[in-house]
């Protein structure tokens, strides 16, 4: 299966829920499978269902010195089941048009079922087979083995996926959040059928499951389909990865590559989404970076034409989070874009944002959200993203209110906390032209 | 014919990898779907779908890459991110800011052929991004710095998504050497040293030749009705006036030979990779059933995992990691249909084309099977219904078929012509359309460092 790999920035982008503007479509809790969390929003517009499914999967339980295990056998999940080789399985795929894709991240592996109502029972059916009787039959595993070591050297080619992979080994150095997603040539030809057996066994579990479905169903048939889909697996969930100690690497990092554009990951160390600021800090981000009218988009793209896309985004892991941006701009204008991005950051933290900036802010995150309720495979994506980092249904109701409250001392105040440049952390992929001092002057 | 986007917007990027568009349902009951025009010409298209209270506007102008001016390639992608520079009432930065600060999200795209603009917003806002697109359809205001700053977005655009990716580049030749002189062959952000060309003035004039509303299209889709939609576009694009349009080229399609071949060799290729084009009929060339029978060729040749090329070249004799086709018809001349696979390592490109070759010739001497048949169209037709989900692919399906010169009936009948396609009806344009002397092959290789 062709990995899914939808950025890391796909955490948080739209939020925020605004009751003037109250969906038509209501979500409902569903009690089915003990451990796990399921939420449906019913919606008869058009005949299919989206299922959207994290399973605490993700590369932070890849078993030391076998890093890209979780992705390996991600990419394996339509590979064969039960009584279904690999052809098989895909021919009944194909034969009823159902569309199985999963993406491989950190803390979870995420599983998109999308299929036409009157295939329902089918797909439900292939994906439970698929979760609870996975085949990994040599033959797949050898093939998808070759099309990771594929995947790792178009990445390498690429200076924005150099950068990140990068970043991740430096700001996180030793900790499971460090390694690359897909692991290495070595770590990948260390893993065994048996080793993803025993992986899928022990991570493709009901234990923190968590389960949006939207679309063409009622929600006595959505429990069915659930619960036969889910209700095999194990009950047991894999214990958390530790937090990371020390995170950030400060400084600008350099990986000189002959390319007409370098590509720059700058980051500082976020918030987790418990902490009492996380939604004053999301606001911020917005501002910063976020919007499509952001200061640093003002600031790098508009005024100065430094680049084609410049955005931060706070990325929320189970264990840690950063605030995390991205740049790209041809070699001998980098270390000018970087001065402009500290500048940028460092005069947020001195001054705070405006009234009308806080003000926008709140109505575009609130005003935006009803859009994920405009289509069934997004408002299961977004239903579930909330999900993924341990938000309850109620907060469906609460967050437009949550987000009208934060004032303007609010988001001062975890702009200072988190717009620091001294504690920028830079990774450049690309080669830039000499300069004196290696390290960028601050600003 | 790709489609290239003024910002990296999370929500439209993986919209716009889309190829084949077209909606209406063979099977189910089809989407409601209204048209009517305006006096000054402009087409109106409205898609309801009431289930949430959100709506998409797309406008698409029937002007791209095409009508570039000599010596100025990537003029009218470049127009497109200067539609977001500002106008009198709305000045240099404030387009998008008026959108997102009242909820909304807005992008654009371009390709060879036309331009759309979008915005999806809160349905009691449909007004308010209806009066902004009609103001810089009429208004928009060009100074020299902000078309200066813009041509260096532009040129860092193209770094991205081109000249930094050597699989980009090995496409932009083939595409080059497969239309020869028509400028299909010219890509539609532009050669950079003819997007260091465009000044304002050249600017301004593209503007006035192409932009109005005779010119374009109007697709509202999501909760709203043909009256609101008849009420809002009367009173916010009514008054504009119809102009008379610079007239478009028209290009031959120049009789080709003989097939080209084209070797490159590149330090920052890490994985050698195999392309084929052909040029073939589209949508709008072509007699009924062909380009339909073309899209059922696509898939069942290189459409996922159970394609006849991934199944004999990756699963079965190892030659390949992976291998797809694509056919796209939405097009006002001429079609395209490609191929491309990357080898196993150790494996020559030359063999793996050989391979292609021997899955790709038996079906120019008979037609597929039934059971692929079927399988291949229900997989395209189901695709319909899931574009349905998206009111974005919606009005991008509707807004394309009409900028080609299409009509809201034949997308509404494409899941029926498709259906309707048989097996000797792929044959034969297999058989019409994979012609050696019609396609450009290349092969991108890792030079030595």
């Amino acid at each position: 299966m062709k990995l899914r790999r939808l950025l890391v920035f796909f955490c948080f982008f739209a939020a925020a829920f605004a009751p003037d503007y109250a969906a038509a479509t209501s979500v409902k809790a569903l009690n089915v499978v003990s451990g796990a969390q399921v939420w449906f929003a019913e919606d008869h517009t058009v005949p299919m269902i989206a299922l959207v499914a994290s399973l605490p999967s993700g590369s932070a339980y890849d078993p030391s010195a076998k890093a890209g295990t979780a992705a390996f056998a991600a990419a394996l999940l339509d590979e064969g089941a039960g009584n279904l080789d690999s052809g098989a399985f895909q021919d009944a795929l194909a034969k009823h048009a159902i569309q199985l894709s999963v993406e491989p991240g950190r803390d979870s592996m995420t599983v998109t079922l999308v299929t036409l109502s009157s295939s329902a029972k089918e797909a439900f059916r292939l994906l439970g087979l698929a979760l609870a009787h996975p085949r990994f039959d040599a033959e797949a595993v050898a093939r998808v083995r070759a099309q990771i070591l594929t995947e790792l050297e178009e990445e390498s080619e690429n200076p924005a996926s150099v950068a990140e992979k990068s970043f991740y080994s430096l700001y996180f150095g030793p900790h499971a959040y460090g390694h690359s997603l897909i692991g290495d040539q070595r770590s990948l030809g260390a893993v065994t059928p048996e080793d993803l057996r025993g992986f899928a066994r022990t991570h493709w579990v009901r234990g923190g499951l968590k389960i949006a479905l939207a679309g063409d169903t009622n929600a006595s048939a959505a429990a069915n389909l659930i619960r036969s889909t889910f209700g095999p697996l194990a009950a047991d969930a894999p214990a958390l990865p530790p937090a990371p100690g020390r995170v950030g690497a400060p400084g600008v990092h350099i990986l000189p590559m002959p390319v007409p554009q370098p590509a720059a990951i700058f980051a500082l160390p976020g918030l987790l989404r418990s902490d009492p600021d996380f939604l004053a800090g999301y606001v911020a981000n917005y501002i910063l970076g976020g919007g499509s009218s952001s200061r640093l988009t003002q600031d790098v793209r508009e005024k100065r034409g430094l680049t084609y896309d410049v955005s931060t985004d706070l990325v929320v892991y189970r264990r840690s989070g950063i605030l995390l941006g991205a740049v790209a701009t041809r070699s001998d204008a980098m270390r000018q874009t970087i001065a402009v991005v500290r500048e940028t950051l460092r005069k947020f933290a001195a001054d705070g944002p405006t009234d009308q900036e806080l003000a926008d802010a709140k109505t575009y995150l609130n005003g935006s959200f009803p859009i994920a309720y405009a289509s069934d495979v997004g408002l299961a994506a977004q239903l579930n993203a909330f999900q993924q980092v341990g938000l309850g249904i109620d907060y469906l109701d609460k967050r437009a209110g949550l987000i009208n409250a934060i004032t303007l001392a609010d988001v001062r105040r975890a702009a200072r906390r988190l717009f620091d440049p001294s504690r920028l952390t830079v990774v450049v992929a690309g080669t830039l032209p000499m300069q004196k001092a290696e390290s960028l002057p601050s600003p | 014919m790709t489609a290239l986007s003024r910002t990296t917007s999370k929500i439209a990027i993986a919209a716009l990898l889309f190829v084949a568009c077209a909606t209406g349902e063979a099977n189910a009951e089809p989407a409601k779907v209204f048209q009517f025009a305006l006096q000054n010409g402009m087409q109106v298209v409205v898609v309801p779908d009431h289930r949430a209270p959100v709506v998409t506007q797309m406008i698409v102008f029937k002007v791209g890459a095409v009508d570039d001016p000599p010596g100025i390639s990537g003029l009218a992608h470049f127009f497109e991110h200067m539609m977001f520079r500002g106008t009198k009432l709305v000045p240099a930065g404030q387009y998008s800011q008026t959108i997102a600060r009242n909820g909304g999200d807005d992008n654009a795209f371009t390709t060879h052929d036309f331009t759309a603009f979008h915005e999806q917003i809160a349905k009691d806002k449909l007004r308010l991004v209806m009066h902004l697109e009609a103001d810089r359809m009429a208004n928009l205001d060009l100074s020299e710095s902000a078309v200066g700053a813009e041509r260096d977005v532009v040129l860092e655009e193209r770094r991205m998504r081109t000249d930094n990716d050597p699989q980009a580049l090995t496409e932009e030749q083939a595409s080059a050497a497969l239309y020869l002189s028509h400028p299909y062959g010219r890509p539609v952000i532009g050669w950079p040293d003819e997007i260091r060309h465009i000044g304002r003035v050249e600017a301004d004039d593209f503007y006035k030749r192409h932009y109005a509303p005779n010119n374009a299209i109007l697709v509202v889709a999501g909760d709203t009705t043909t009256e609101d939609v008849r009420a809002a576009a009367e009173a916010e694009y009514g008054p504009l006036v119809a102009r008379d349009l610079g007239a478009r080229a028209d290009y031959a399609q120049p009789v080709r030979l003989g097939e080209t071949r084209i070797s490159v060799a590149r330090k920052d290729a890490k994985v050698p990779t195999f392309l084929r084009l052909y040029r073939v009929q589209s949508y709008a060339e072509a007699a009924p059933g062909r380009a339909e029978a073309l899209e059922v060729l696509a898939k069942l040749l290189g459409g996922g995992p159970t394609s006849m090329l991934y199944r004999r070249l990756v699963v079965e004799r190892k030659l390949a990691t992976d291998v797809s086709t694509s056919y796209e018809g939405y097009a006002r001349d001429a079609g395209e249909f490609a191929l491309s696979a990357q080898p196993r390592p150790g494996v020559s490109l030359e063999t793996l084309e050989h391979g292609i070759d021997d899955v790709v010739a038996p079906l120019l001497r008979r037609a597929p099977s039934k059971a692929e048949l079927a399988s291949a169209k229900n997989q395209l037709v189901a695709g319909v219904t899931f574009r349905r989900d998206s009111q974005f692919e919606m009005a991008s399906a509707y807004g394309q078929a009409l900028a080609i010169g299409l009509t809201v009936f034949d997308v509404q009948q494409w899941p029926s012509r498709i259906q309707g396609v048989s097996g000797e009806a792929v044959r034969k344009a297999a058989t019409a359309s994979l012609v050696k002397k019609e396609s450009v092959t290349a092969y991108l290789t890792p030079a030595a460092k």
